[in-house]
């Protein structure tokens, strides 16, 4: 009797056993994971913009899932293949949106497929932001506020120079000075670049991460950047012959609260000569107000800047408001709105490098 | 004792029942629908996730690996590179710095290098680093509809058709096709379709691949005029139906000299003697021509020279980019041809679409 009760447990477990893991017992076990290819590994989208990771994914026995994962977005999502049948054949088209807020990064979304076996393959999908944009800025501070705060010239527009490629001469004023590099005028998010603190060989183009470029010496460079390599050169130039440098020049014109006389008249004493540098003879400086001076009407200020030479050679801007650089007897004069209430900038001119910034103080 | 032994055979039975069951069940209860993923215990940053740059090359690849456990190896793998290197590593974090040449060899594609981290338990993570090929960033692509390179010979100029360069690696053109069906690939170089010929991959017909024994030309299934973009870097392509906008011009034809079947031209701007161009049924911007290029009887020169007109004496005409090798139509401006000529005459297809200004001068 026992022994029968014994015989009946035995085979009622071996029962259960074969009845509760039916499935798993008619799964074969492959260590042959399955076969992914990947038909777009390198996906350029933009911030908020939907795109599709692509692949083709092949088992002999039959793929039973596959997962998409990506912890910085959190994203991982398995999607179970058994109601398409465990195809042995599979073209995966997965929709995702590129948040709003995804870092100025390579982003990793991670693909594993899975066999029935149980075998799996995983491969990574690289997600870049596309950083062929139009402009690129340099900036002296990480400051949101220096963004918006000046006239015209902060942050100073590079020159394009093909896809992908920015380039620039700077001056830099003062021993390691330190500059930044954005697409955007208006601010610094996501896209800053700086050097990558993981190789300060390479640039790195995420705000929270870039460090600033150190330029050692006083002088000028010539900086270039590709936001696609990620990478930078700097290379300082010869300083320019002194000879070539103008003796004077001055800003001529209307709207400077101080100089109420002045009224685009082209000798002194109506003109505003500017303060040459005693170590750059090609940069000028000079603090003035803007404003409506007391007993004119008009309501904007204009003005272009001169040699102090009659109106032979002079400089006007590329356009007259949100002004980028000057342009050496051509151009269109400043036009910019100002009230009786003066505001005080200081103004930087460069003539190597037709640079020009009226910075707010 | 009996009761004893069969409460301890009951108790071993049902243990083993309870043991079957979990042992063989375990499988079956690691579900396809886990909404909360288990947290990597390996975790990569600061890597050199893609990398732009030439075969024959060295590369430097960087990351930083962090783990919950002692990490036990680093290795980096790239079967087609025949890189397999492991490296045994200790502690929990890790930074890893390798070179790496890019073959000369290297099949011009994205490559996938794969570092992967195990740690004493023998968890384990990776991370891919893609190697894109400047080799890729042609100055200048090519559309072209021969089957092979005997197509690329022998022709006036204007064959294959120049695409523009948009970007870094970035190719375009507006593209009429005359007959549905047509089939075309993309070449770097303009006189060979090897060994680079970009077409359809055989295996994702989506892809681009670039070896020209495997790729596939592109059929386009109806005429009409396409916008075609390529690129090298990511190998993908797009065709989309483009229309066209704008006045046909009323006529076209060619002014100069240097047809061997009009010996009597010779700069004049008025019918006979300048050669009218078929308009195309379909197309209305569409002008072909066939024509002999030669020094005609009863002539010394040895260049052909002419220009495009409307008919309509010198005020609406077409002349070219180049003066020897022409791409382009330029309207009301460019330069004359002037292309070497001998009395024995060679036949050629002339086009020339007024739409996209590209000119053709196709071997018969």
């Amino acid at each position: 009797m026992k022994y029968i009760s014994f015989k009946i447990l035995l085979f009622f477990s071996s029962f259960t056993a074969v009845v509760s893991c039916k499935k798993d017992n008619s799964t074969p076990v492959s260590s042959i994971p399955p076969i992914v290819k990947l038909s777009n590994e390198i996906i350029v989208t933009s911030l908020g913009a939907d795109f599709f990771m692509e692949a083709d994914l092949a088992d002999d026995l039959g793929l039973k899932s596959f997962t998409l994962r990506y912890d910085d977005w959190f994203l991982y999502n398995t999607v179970s293949l058994a109601d398409s049948g465990n195809p042995k054949k599979y073209h995966l088209k997965y929709k995702f949106k590129m948040p709003d807020t995804a870092a100025n990064k390579i982003h990793s979304i991670t693909l594993t497929a899975t066999s029935i076996g149980n075998a799996t393959h995983s491969t990574q999908f690289k997600i870049l932001l596309n950083t062929d944009f139009q402009n690129m800025y340099l900036v002296e501070s990480t400051d949101p506020v220096k963004l918006t705060s000046d006239l015209f010239g902060v942050p100073s527009l590079m020159t394009k120079t093909s896809s992908y490629n920015y380039e620039m001469v700077y001056y830099s004023a003062s021993a390691n000075s330190k500059v930044w590099f954005i697409p955007s005028k208006s601010t610094l998010k996501p896209f800053l670049y700086g050097l990558d603190p993981s190789n300060i060989n390479k640039l790195s183009g995420d705000f929270s991460k870039s460090l600033p470029i150190s330029l050692s010496n006083v002088g000028y460079y010539k900086i270039k950047l590709n936001t696609l390599n990620l990478t930078y050169s700097l290379e300082m130039l010869t300083t320019p012959s002194a000879t070539g440098a103008f003796a004077q020049v001055a800003l001529v014109g209307r709207g400077f609260y101080d100089y109420p006389n002045m009224n685009w008249q082209n000798a002194l004493p109506d003109i505003i000569l500017l303060d040459k540098s005693p170590a750059n003879p090609y940069l000028f400086t000079k603090t003035v107000r803007l404003g409506v001076p007391a007993g004119s009407t008009y309501t904007t200020a204009q003005f272009i800047i001169t040699t102090n030479n009659g109106w032979t050679d002079f400089w006007r801007f590329n356009t007259d408001k949100d002004i980028d650089f000057t342009v050496f007897n051509g151009g269109t004069n400043a036009e910019i709105p100002i009230s009786t209430t003066p505001v005080t900038y200081k103004v930087t001119f460069d003539t190597y490098t037709n640079r020009c910034k009226f910075e707010r103080q | 004792m009996p009761n004893m032994k069969k409460k301890i055979l009951a108790l071993v039975a049902g243990g083993l029942l309870v043991t079957m069951l979990f042992v063989q069940c375990k499988k079956s209860s690691d579900s396809v629908s886990v909404l909360k993923p288990q947290a990597e215990s390996i975790t990569f940053s600061g890597v050199s996730d893609f990398i732009l740059d030439s075969t024959g090359k060295t590369i430097s690849i960087q990351a930083q690996v962090a783990s919950k456990e002692s990490l036990k190896t680093i290795e980096l793998v790239y079967q087609p590179w025949n890189i397999a290197k492991s490296i045994p590593i200790s502690g929990t974090i890790y930074s890893f710095s390798d070179v790496v040449n890019i073959p000369k060899t290297a099949l011009l594609q994205v490559h996938s290098l794969v570092l992967k981290a195990t740690d004493v338990n023998g968890n384990s993570n990776f991370t891919e680093i893609k190697v894109g090929l400047q080799d890729l960033n042609y100055s200048k692509i090519y559309l072209t509809n021969v089957s092979d390179s005997t197509g690329l010979i022998g022709n006036l100029y204007g064959v294959p058709l120049s695409m523009n360069k948009t970007g870094s690696h970035a190719y375009e053109v507006i593209y009429y096709v005359k007959k549905g069906g047509e089939k075309i690939r993309f070449i770097p170089n303009r006189n060979r379709l090897a060994p680079v010929a970009i077409g359809a991959d055989p295996t994702n017909q989506t892809k681009l691949i670039t070896d020209a024994s495997k790729s596939l030309p592109i059929a386009i299934k109806d005429a009409g005029y396409y916008k075609i973009s390529v690129n090298t870097l990511l190998l993908n392509y797009s065709i989309e139906p483009y229309k066209a906008v704008g006045t046909p011009p009323p006529a076209v034809a060619f002014v100069g000299r240097g047809f061997f079947d009009y010996p009597n031209m010779n700069w004049q701007n008025t019918l006979p003697n300048i050669i009218l161009m078929d308009r195309d049924s379909a197309n209305p911007f569409y002008f072909t021509k066939t024509l002999r290029i030669g020094t005609p009887a009863g002539n010394t020169y040895n260049t052909a020279q002419f220009i495009m007109t409307t008919n309509n004496g010198w005020t609406d005409f077409w002349r070219f980019d180049n003066g020897s090798s022409p791409e382009f139509a330029v309207f009301n401006g460019g330069t004359n041809t002037e292309l070497p000529i001998t009395p024995s005459p060679t036949t050629y297809l002339f086009v020339f679409d007024a739409l996209t200004n590209q000119v053709q001068a196709i071997k018969k």
